[in-house]
């Protein structure tokens, strides 16, 4: 799948498996790649400015992680991303399905 | 130098100093670790260009910048204030509404002014914590406003100086400072509403 089209979508995607678990860019992107069956094909960089912009929303929260041989961030979800996710889950599904009744005959 | 050196090395030059440390602990950590898994070169390749990645983060700067302008553009007047009530000798009218008409109008639309600029700033400032893009227009209209006060101000006090002999010449300063204050503040705003910006 094209960049662009992930790219238009990643806040819904990202807040979508943040939903799941917390977790740190990589195993975002990792946890992304497999749920996907690897389908999702954009430049890993871009989850970061993301993940900031929803935090810096009040959506997501952050910590460094201990424990670990090198520092880590890792994103977990807050209310508020989970009532966002919410609109945004109905808005998608919306808009999926009156792109597949437009789309779906043809071809 | 290693791949992964290289990209942060790079990246290091291009991002804010705001956001600079903590990036770079991110992407070198995502960066090691994806090498473990494909190698330098590749996990470089996957994790996108430098620049795209340092642009993203410079936009939100610009808008910061933008909002920091027009705050100082606000405070200006009310810090510079001072300035000629401590200097200015004293008038020869007995009260204000005895000051010549020349004078009074400019003083009264520099008020006016004034009080239009901080109503459009501070909707303009709570506008920009909702959206960052609400900013533009009362930004601009406010950041005008402070500029036609400042010129305003500098025809003022050069006709001062012809009613009230002792006017020092160094208050003509503030009226020009004022506009380039405003002027800086709109260029911050226009750098940052650019449409090639992130």
């Amino acid at each position: 799948m094209r960049g662009e089209s992930v790219k238009g979508h990643l806040d819904l995607l990202l807040l979508a498996e943040l939903e799941r678990g917390p977790g740190h860019g990589y195993a975002l992107i990792e946890r992304l790649r497999q749920r996907s069956g690897g389908a999702f094909d954009f430049p890993e960089g871009t989850i970061y400015p993301a993940l900031h912009r929803l935090e810096r929303g009040g959506l997501l929260t952050s910590r460094w992680s201990t424990g670990v041989a090198r520092r880590r961030r890792i994103y977990s979800m807050r209310r508020r991303g989970r009532a966002v996710l919410k609109d945004h889950l109905r808005e998608w599904r919306l808009f999926a399905r009156a792109v597949e009744r437009v789309v779906g005959g043809a071809a | 130098m290693s791949a992964v050196e290289r990209y942060l090395e790079e990246l290091r030059g291009r991002l804010p100093l705001t956001v600079r440390s903590r990036v770079l602990a991110e992407v070198e950590d995502h960066l090691r670790e994806s090498a473990r898994e494909v190698g330098e070169d590749e996990a470089v390749a996957r994790f996108g260009p430098v620049q795209a990645l340092a642009d993203s983060y410079r936009g939100r700067v610009r808008w910061v910048h933008a909002a920091l302008g027009l705050l100082a553009a606000l405070a200006y007047p009310v810090l510079s204030y001072p300035i000629p009530e401590n200097s200015l000798p004293p008038a020869p009218w007995p009260n204000v509404d005895a000051m010549p008409p020349e004078l009074a109008w400019k003083r009264e639309w520099i008020v006016v002014l004034f009080l239009f600029a901080v109503v459009a700033g501070a909707g303009a400032l709570g506008g920009y914590l909702r959206d960052r893009r609400l900013l533009v227009w009362p930004a601009t209209l406010a950041l005008a406003a402070i500029g036609l006060a400042g010129a305003l101000g500098t025809v003022l006090r050069f006709e001062w100086r012809r009613y009230v002999p002792g006017t020092p010449d160094g208050l003509l300063v503030l009226g020009p400072l004022q506009v380039a204050v405003a002027l800086v503040g709109l260029a911050l705003l226009a750098r940052a509403a650019s449409p090639s910006r992130v």
